[in-house]
């Protein structure tokens, strides 16, 4: 059987965002970096320097800081394996989207996400979509919502494109 | 329908970039929090529950059967529910194959000359896994209880809940009409069960489709639900069309997906109803079903009865009515033009598969086209997939036509031209028709 794929790739696109509250992003990146850093060293994957250039280049592509928050000390936690096979990522990322308040842009894109998916015969809840999607910043819902007029084909890789995925 | 229960397994995050990032954008917390808004029934069942429920919960299963038996105006019924692993449902099915024999290898070397089947059977661990992957629930009607498949889901998802409606609905079939025994106890072929399956499977998908939508928090007065269908329609094609077997596919595939819109076909005229009347006349051809759905041909509610040559020299091993879904299944795969009208053009068809003492196959289809024309182009096509000449000594091929009849014929085991089977090609081509 067929599975949707959702286009989640961080840390790739370049985003023009308003800087309101930069001591919010830095916490956010500097908690993903320090738990990630801090897990890969533990697996032998990285070295001292893991944490400089993280903080340094990481750019978190469309995910809301908050997220971020609580992303890093998940992963800091997770296993080797599953961070070496990027499980730990989705893992962590779930947590994330459940912990995250819901918000009207979330409720928007959820609803039209649910109802043109399901014209193309992909099946996803308004209520699983809202608790898989809330890391997302609100411009970047917006722009996949705007994907929902699109024909089947052409829906998904629009999405894949809005969310940061090559497609 | 492609299920979302994956769509987390693909995030990542990565940590190789090089461009700058940027600030968060205005993160206020509302003083009023927003809320999902609540489910929006449907207007055939207005007081039904819409709230996602686990299926294991006796009320979870209570309210979806009342929304089952609303769906399709019966009396709810209670049926026993149970959810099992996978593993618990690889060692049922295992339990169950252990006192099978060894299949009859005949029938499926017959099928494999034709394309429609691998020469061998993949081993029953490769079945029952193929089973175990694909199989989100099932109805019982022998005991009379519903199992739903535990794939790692959660019971108490919204797509859950729709399956169960869809095996509730099956449970709703039976009372009516005993499924077991449905429409006759006459044997049935493999084109008549596939047809009377599309009914079956037909109504619950549509129904499970309608409760998905407002399970799922959707109107159902904005949803399309016809493309839903299509896609449906579309994807089981693919993956039936992709299959090594037709048969083997055919049945847990074409049925959900053909019937579905054949379903709300009937059901967009006169509802429920409506569909009763379809069970009242059943299909008892693809080529009916297919006809019907894709505007094409005429379609015919019975093949033409093809009485079986009288062979003295072998011993009948199997036989079967393979029907238009599987001329179609053969020129598909061979990328052939025109396949669906070709395949239509179907009035009727009969397998036999024979064996002899040294355990050779022999095998002769005949088939029963709407005019010679369409006969001849199809032994046309056998020819040029099938020379008429022994390939390394392992078949010998003969077809022939007489008017809108194609006989097609094939024999293994290094049986020479002087075999049974230059007899039998005198026997066939004189049977009247």
């Amino acid at each position: 059987m067929k599975r949707f794929w959702w286009p989640a790739g961080l840390g790739l696109s370049l985003l023009s965002c308003a800087a309101d509250d930069p001591t919010l992003d830095e916490r956010g990146r500097f908690a993903l970096c320090q738990g990630a850093c801090r897990a890969f060293r533990r697996c032998a994957l990285t070295d001292a320097g893991c944490e400089l250039r993280c903080t340094e280049r990481y750019d978190r592509g469309g995910v809301r800081s908050s997220a971020l928050l609580s992303i890093g000390p998940c992963l800091e936690e997770a296993d080797c394996e599953s961070l070496d096979d990027d499980s730990a990522f989705s893992a962590c990322a779930v947590r994330a989207a459940r912990a995250e308040p819901l918000r009207e842009a979330v409720i928007d894109y959820c609803e039209s996400a649910s109802k043109n998916l399901f014209r193309c015969d992909i099946w996803w809840s308004v209520e699983e979509c809202a608790h898989s999607v809330g890391f997302w910043e609100d411009e970047v819902l917006g722009n996949a919502k705007s994907c929902h007029e699109l024909e089947c084909a052409e829906l998904r890789i629009c999405e894949r494109s809005a969310f940061g995925n090559e497609p | 329908m492609i299920r979302s229960g994956r769509l987390l397994a693909y995030f990542a995050l990565l940590f190789c970039p090089t461009l700058a990032g940027c600030g968060d954008g205005d993160d206020p917390r509302p003083r009023e929090p927003p809320i999902l808004h609540a489910p929006t029934p449907l207007p055939e069942c207005p007081d039904a529950d819409y709230r996602s429920c686990d299926v294991r919960d006796p009320a979870c299963l209570k309210g979806l059967s009342q929304l089952a038996a609303c769906l399709r105006h019966s009396e709810p019924l209670d049926v026993p529910t149970e959810l099992l692993t996978e593993d618990a449902y690889r060692e049922q099915l295992l339990q169950s194959r252990a006192d099978d024999g060894p299949a009859s290898p005949h029938f499926d070397r017959a099928l494999s000359s034709f394309g429609l089947a691998p020469a061998q059977r993949p081993p029953v661990s490769a079945q029952i896994a193929d089973r175990v992957a694909n199989l989100g629930g099932y109805y019982d009607s022998v005991e009379k209880r519903i199992v739903i498949i535990d794939h790692g889901r959660p019971a108490d998802g919204a797509d859950t809940d729709a399956l169960l409606v869809h095996e509730l609905v099956h449970s709703l079939q039976d009372a009516d009409y005993d499924l077991d025994h449905w429409p006759d106890d006459e044997p049935r072929s493999f084109d008549a069960a596939l047809a009377r399956s599309t009914l079956v499977e037909g109504e619950a998908t549509l129904y499970e489709y309608r409760a998905a939508a407002a399970l799922f928090g959707l109107d159902i007065g904005e949803v399309d639900l016809e493309s839903s269908l299509q896609h449906r329609l579309a994807g089981v094609l693919e993956e039936a069309l992709q299959a090594t077997s037709a048969l083997s596919v055919s049945f847990r595939t074409l049925p959900y997906g053909m019937g579905a819109l054949r379903a709300f076909a009937a059901w967009r005229q006169g509802g429920p109803r409506a569909i009763d009347a379809l069970w009242a006349a059943p299909p008892r051809t693809m080529q009916s079903v297919m006809a019907e759905l894709f505007g094409v041909n005429a379609p015919q509610d019975s093949g033409a009865e093809i009485a079986p040559p009288i062979i003295d020299q072998l011993t009948l091993d199997s036989d079967a009515v393979l029907g238009a879904w599987c001329l179609y299944f053969i020129k598909m795969q061979a990328g052939a033009a025109n396949a669906l009208d070709s395949a239509l053009s179907w009035r009727g068809d009969h397998l036999w598969v024979y064996t002899d003492a040294s355990s050779s196959t022999y095998t002769l289809w005949q088939l029963e086209f709407d005019s010679a024309g369409a006969a001849r182009s199809w032994k046309d096509f056998f020819d040029s997939k099938h020379p008429p000449t022994p390939v390394g000594g392992a078949a010998t091929f003969v077809s022939e036509t007489a008017g809108t009849r194609v006989y097609v014929s094939y024999a293994y085991g290094g049986v020479s031209a002087a075999a049974p089977l230059t007899g039998w090609g005198t026997a066939w081509l004189d049977e009247p028709h």
